[in-house]
C-alpha cells in the first residue's frame, strides 16, 4: 500500500478545520478523572462519618493499648505535633508526650539510672514506638540501648557496667564470672555486703554460709533418706533419687525459683532429731537458735519434773545411807536444766553430724549470751535473685536440662553440645562456694552468636537487650518481671 | 514521546538527585534505632519533596490546556513530568521507609505505584509504537480526522461504483439481476460500503486481509474486464480502511494507558491530601 502521508494527500483526505475536536478517549479521560476524585472524596467522607480513625493509622496499636484504638485523643492529646517537628526540624517534639503516657504509667524516661545523661533521651516514644505493628511496646530495638552502652559515659564516676557493649556478641561475661576490670571495681564489689559473691583466688566464689554438696545429693543411685545412726549403716538402704526440681520449685509465674525451704525440701531426710534427753518431745523445729534454745529449756524442765531422780543423781548433795534422797527443789531442777543446756550447745548447735553445724556456719559467742547460747548461726546469705540487672524466665527454658546452664563445667564435660538436652541432672559441684549460675556461653548455645551445633540445626533464639534487661529502674526494683506499673487512678 | 538525546540532562539530573536522596536515606536509616518512618523530620521531608514532585507532574495536564502560556514548551514540561514523576517513586518509598502503613497509606502508596507504573508503561508504548506505526500504517491520518477520512473513503467508493453501475443500481436496495454490474453493486452494498463506514467494527469480514482478499478474488473472477478497475479501487479503499482500523487500535494502545494514569493520579491527589492532613494533625 502506498504511503499517503504526504502533505497534499493529508490536505485531500482530512478536513483541517476540524482538527482539535475532543476524541472519545479525551472525553472518557475527563469523565473518569472526575469519577475518581468523587469516589476518593466519598471514601474519605464515609470514613469520617463512621468516626473510625483506624484507617489513618500507619499500623495497629500494640495489644496493650488496643482499648484506646478508637480514641486517638487518649494518647494524642496535643495536635499538630508533626507540624511542629517539621517547622523546627527537630524530632524532639513527639506526637505523644511523656505526660500523656504518664496519665496511666508511672515510669519516666529518666528512671534508668541516676547517673545517666538525660539529654540523650527524648521521651517515652523515642523507644516505645506505637503504630509499628509490634504487639509489644517493650520490644525495643537494641540500638536504643547501644546508642549509650556502646560507649558508655556517666554523669559521675566510672560506669558500673562494661562501657562498650555494642551487641549481644560483644556482651561481656555475666558479672558473676567476669574478672573485675580494675582494682576499684574489685574493691567495690568486695566491700559490697549485698554482693552474693566474693573474689577469691582469681575466681568468684559464692558467699553463702550454708554447706551443701550438690553432687552428693544428685548422685545417680540416689541418696539415703535419713543419715544412718552409728552401727546402722548396713541396714539402712532406703534410697531416693533426687532431681533438681525436688528442691528448686518455680514460682507461680514459672519465672524464678522459690527459695529452698528446710521444712519442704530438707526435713524429710534431715530431721532435727537427737538422742538422750534432747530427744524429749521429738524433732526440734528449724527455727532461730534463741527459739530452739528456749524450747530445749522448756523440754528439759518438763523432763526434770517428770524424772526428779535424774536431777537428784546429777546433783552433788550428800544423803544419809539407807535414806532416800530428798525431792529436788526448783533451784535444783533449774540448775540441772542449765547444766544440760550447756551440753546442748555442743550436742545440738555445734553438732556437725545432725545439728545446726551440719549445714550452717556457726559463730562462737564468748561469753555466752544471757540465755547461755554459745553460738550464733551465720545467716546463709542466699540471694533470691542473682542477676538483678536482668530478667529471666525459667518456664520458657524448661525444655533444657538444669545442668546445661547451672553446671559451669557442663559444657567442658559434654562437648557434644546440643545432645545435652535431656534429663541429665548430675552436677559436679561439691561445694556451696561454687557459683552455679550460668556463664554467657550457656546462653550463646541458643541465643545470638550461636555455636556450630545450634547453627547447623537451624535453631536460634532472640538475643535483644530487652529480652534480658529492663530499662526502667534498672536493677533497683529487681522484680525481674516486665511490669508496666500502671497507676491506680485510672 | 521518544526518549532521545533531549532527555540526557533530565536523566542526569534525576540520577544525581536520586543518588543524593539514596545516600541521605541510608544515613537516616542507619541512625534511626527503630528504622525510618514517615513521621520523623527526614521522613516528612522525603514525603514533602515527593508530594511536590507529584503535584508538579500533575500540572502537565493544566499546561496542556493553556498552550499559549509562556511557561516553557509542552515538550519540556513533558520531559520534566517524566523524570521528576519517576523520581517521586523512590522518594515516596524513602518517606514510608518501605512500609505499606495503614489503610489510607496503603491506598495512597498503591495508587502512586500504579500511576508511576502506568506512566512507565505509557512511556514505553509511546517510545515503541510510533516506530511500528510508521512502518505498518502508510495510510495513517490524524486520529481526530479518522471519521472524516473514512467518510471520504466511503464517498470515493460511492463515486467509483456509481460511475460503472449507475447511481440507482449502486445504491438502491439489493435486487439481484444476475449481471456483473449488479453483482459488483451488490457486493459493494452488502460488504464494502459498511466496512468503509467510520463506525465499522474490527470484527467486520473485510477487516481481515485474508478474508478480504478471498472475497475480492471471488468477485474478480465473475466480473467483466471493464469493471475490474472499479473493483481494484474498492479493494484499495478497503486496504486503506483496514490500515485506519489498525491505526485506531494502535492509537488506543498508545493513549489508552492514560485512562488509568490520569484518573488514578486524581484519586492519588485526594487521598494524598487526606494523608497529609491527618498525618500533621496527629
Amino acid at each position: 500500500m502506498p504511503d499517503v502521508r504526504s502533505l497534499p494527500s493529508i490536505r485531500e483526505r482530512c478536513e483541517l478545520t476540524r482538527f482539535n475536536q475532543a476524541t472519545a478517549l479525551r472525553r472518557w479521560l475527563g469523565r473518569l478523572s472526575y469519577l475518581a476524585a468523587l469516589l476518593a472524596a466519598a471514601v474519605i467522607v464515609l470514613w469520617t462519618l463512621r468516626r473510625d480513625e483506624r484507617v489513618y493509622w500507619s499500623a495497629p496499636v500494640s495489644s496493650a493499648h488496643a482499648m484506646f484504638q478508637r480514641d486517638c485523643r487518649a494518647c494524642h492529646v496535643q495536635t499538630a505535633a508533626p507540624l511542629t517537628r517539621l517547622v523546627t526540624l527537630n524530632d524532639a517534639h513527639p506526637s505523644v508526650r511523656d505526660q500523656d503516657c504518664q496519665q496511666c504509667h508511672g515510669q519516666t524516661s529518666f528512671d534508668h539510672s541516676p547517673r545517666m545523661h538525660k539529654d540523650v533521651v527524648h521521651g517515652c516514644v523515642e523507644c516505645h514506638r506505637e503504630h509499628t505493628g509490634s504487639a509489644q511496646l517493650a520490644d525495643v530495638a537494641d540500638r536504643h540501648c547501644t546508642v549509650c552502652h556502646a560507649n558508655l559515659t556517666t554523669t559521675q564516676g566510672h560506669p558500673h557496667v562494661d562501657p562498650s557493649v555494642e551487641s549481644f556478641a560483644a556482651h561481656p561475661e555475666l558479672f558473676l564470672w567476669e574478672a573485675p576490670r580494675d582494682d576499684e571495681t574489685r574493691a567495690a564489689r568486695r566491700a559490697d555486703p549485698a554482693s552474693p559473691v566474693v573474689f577469691q583466688d582469681n575466681i568468684w566464689r559464692d558467699r553463702t554460709q550454708l554447706k551443701f554438696n550438690h553432687a552428693r545429693h544428685l548422685v545417680t543411685g540416689g541418696v539415703l533418706t535419713a543419715p544412718p545412726r552409728a552401727g546402722e549403716e548396713a541396714a539402712h538402704t532406703d534410697l531416693r533419687v533426687l532431681n533438681c526440681s525436688d528442691c528448686h520449685v518455680p514460682d507461680a509465674a514459672g519465672q524464678y525459683m522459690l527459695p529452698v525451704n528446710y521444712e519442704q525440701h530438707c526435713a524429710s531426710c534431715h530431721k532435727l532429731e537427737f538422742s538422750g534427753k534432747l530427744a524429749v518431745g521429738g524433732a526440734l523445729p528449724h527455727e532461730s537458735p534463741e527459739i530452739v534454745f528456749g524450747l530445749l529449756r522448756d523440754r528439759l524442765m518438763k523432763y526434770a519434773e517428770a524424772h526428779p531422780a535424774a536431777v537428784v543423781e546429777a546433783g552433788d548433795a550428800p544423803r544419809l545411807p539407807n535414806k532416800s534422797a530428798a525431792p529436788p527443789s526448783s533451784d535444783d531442777k533449774w540448775q540441772w536444766v542449765e547444766s544440760q543446756l550447756e551440753t546442748a550447745n555442743d550436742g545440738v548447735f555445734a553438732n556437725v553430724q545432725h545439728g545446726c553445724a551440719y549445714c550452717h556456719t556457726l559463730r562462737e559467742v564468748s561469753p555466752p549470751s544471757e540465755h547461755g547460747l554459745a553460738f550464733q548461726v551465720v545467716p546463709p546469705n542466699m540471694p533470691q535473685r542473682w542477676l538483678r540487672g536482668s530478667r529471666f524466665d525459667h518456664r520458657s527454658h524448661q525444655e533444657v536440662s538444669c545442668v546445661v546452664c547451672h553446671d559451669p563445667q557442663f559444657n567442658e564435660r559434654t562437648p557434644e553440645g546440643h545432645a545435652k538436652f535431656g534429663a541429665n541432672t548430675e552436677l559436679a559441684s561439691e561445694s556451696s562456694g561454687d557459683i552455679l549460675m550460668p556463664k554467657l556461653a550457656s546462653c550463646r548455645q541458643c541465643h545470638g552468636a550461636r555455636t556450630a551445633p545450634a547453627a547447623a540445626a537451624h535453631t536460634g533464639a532472640r538475643a535483644n537487650c530487652v529480652d534480658c534487661h529492663d530499662y526502667h529502674q534498672h536493677g533497683e526494683r529487681g522484680t525481674g518481671k516486665l511490669d508496666v506499673w500502671l497507676k491506680s487512678n485510672r | 514521546m521518544l526518549i532521545d538525546r533531549t532527555h540526557r540532562v533530565w536523566m542526569a539530573v534525576t540520577l544525581v538527585l536520586l543518588a543524593a536522596a539514596t545516600v541521605a536515606y541510608g544515613v537516616y536509616a542507619r541512625s534511626s534505632p527503630e528504622g525510618p518512618r514517615g513521621g520523623s523530620v527526614p521522613g516528612m521531608l522525603f514525603g514533602i519533596v515527593a508530594s511536590l514532585l507529584m503535584l508538579f507532574a500533575g500540572l502537565l495536564s493544566l499546561r496542556k490546556r493553556f498552550p499559549a502560556w509562556r511557561l516553557g514548551s509542552v515538550q519540556s514540561w513533558l520531559r520534566a513530568h517524566i523524570w521528576l514523576g519517576l523520581l517521586s517513586g523512590p522518594l515516596i518509598l524513602f518517606h514510608s521507609g518501605f512500609q505499606w502503613g495503614g489503610l489510607l497509606e496503603q491506598i495512597a502508596l498503591g495508587l502512586a505505584l500504579v500511576v508511576i507504573l502506568s506512566g512507565v508503561a505509557g512511556l514505553a508504548l509511546q517510545h515503541l509504537l510510533p516506530r511500528v506505526m510508521r512502518d505498518a500504517i502508510p495510510a495513517e491520518a490524524m486520529f481526530e480526522q479518522l471519521p472524516i477520512v473514512c467518510a471520504r473513503l466511503q464517498m470515493s467508493a460511492d463515486q467509483a461504483i456509481s460511475s460503472v453501475c449507475g447511481a440507482a443500481t449502486a445504491l438502491a436496495p439489493a435486487v439481484e439481476q444476475g449481471d456483473p454490474a449488479s453483482l459488483l453493486a451488490g457486493f459493494y452494498r452488502q460488504q464494502v460500503r459498511s466496512f468503509l463506514d467510520p463506525l465499522a467494527k474490527p470484527q467486520h469480514p473485510l477487516a481481515d486481509a485474508t478474508r478480504s482478499g478471498a472475497a475480492f478474488h471471488q468477485i474478480h473472477l465473475r466480473l467483466s474486464a471493464d469493471l475490474q478497475p472499479c473493483l481494484e479501487k474498492l479493494e484499495r479503499l478497503c486496504a486503506e480502511r483496514r490500515n485506519l482500523l489498525l491505526q485506531a487500535k494502535m492509537h488506543r494502545w498508545l493513549h489508552g494507558w492514560l485512562l488509568v494514569h490520569g484518573p488514578l493520579s486524581v484519586a492519588l491527589l485526594v487521598f494524598g491530601v487526606a494523608h497529609v492532613v491527618t498525618a500533621f494533625w496527629y
